[in-house]
């Protein structure tokens, strides 16, 4: 298979994964208006996201042009833009393990300030990379550093410490979860 | 567009790709359908597998080098 027809593969298990986690969430009891709810979209990092990024975020914990020059190399990364309307809201990037174990979240970065989907932006990242892990028959989703201050979000997620490696730290949920 | 798409390639192709693409991601999330796991109904399972890839048509490695597959 050539990079072309692996590019269209993995966006294809990535558009399916992103479906099905919104569907979850809207599911869920985390919305403050059916409006609220409607208007949240997922999509890959392109490059209509990536000036949604430059434009309109102030703070920039990390360099989004920089994430996805990286990611992008590898034709399965995990890759999501979450929007409310036509807001930018989130975005998350990682890579897969070559074996069975897992989907890693290396960067996920909520837009500063009181915008819309404040406190939904983890749990649509992590259900989105766990629908992405399942298609792709991986066992786990792994946050690689999460900062301090966002750990009390992905343990209310069961997520748990699983790994140091040095200053690295990893966090980790079964898929299914 | 991708800098590696084949310049003789067709929407023909790319939407057949797309199809079989969904249509193993569906059935590989099947897998994992129970009661209990917050997943989905088998008519949703039906209409994902036939959802139209729109949003993803044309983009295939935007914003990813030209480059040979990994190894």
């Amino acid at each position: 298979m050539g990079r072309w027809e692996a590019e269209i593969k993995y966006e294809e298990y990535r558009a399916v994964a992103r479906e099905v986690a919104l569907r979850f969430v809207q599911s869920m009891p985390v919305w403050n208006s059916a409006d609220e709810r409607a208007a949240v979209r997922l999509t890959d990092i392109d490059a209509l996201c990536l000036d949604a990024w430059r434009r309109s975020w102030r703070h920039k914990e990390f360099d989004w042009d920089e994430n996805a020059a990286h990611f992008k190399r590898e034709v399965d990364r995990f890759e999501l833009a979450i929007w409310s309307g036509e807001q930018l809201c989130g975005l998350a990037i990682g890579r897969v393990s070559r074996g069975p174990d897992n989907v890693t979240i290396h960067f996920l970065e909520r837009r500063s300030g009181d915008t819309p989907l404040k406190g939904r932006i983890a749990l649509l990242a992590t259900e989105t990379a766990d629908r992405y892990a399942k298609i792709l028959n991986k066992q786990r989703v792994k946050l690689k550093d999460p900062l301090p201050d966002a750990i009390v979000t992905y343990q209310r997620l069961n997520f748990v410490l699983v790994e140091t490696i040095g200053k690295t730290t990893y966090y980790a949920r079964q898929v299914g979860d | 567009m991708s800098a590696s798409a084949p310049q003789t390639h067709d929407a023909v192709r790319e939407s057949e790709l797309r199809a079989a693409a969904r249509d193993e991601a569906v059935r590989a999330l099947a897998r994992y359908n129970s009661p209990l796991s917050g997943m989905i109904a088998p008519a949703d399972l039906d209409t994902l597998r036939l959802a139209p890839a729109a949003e993803n048509a044309g983009t295939a490695g935007d914003l990813v080098p030209a480059e040979a597959d990994r190894a």
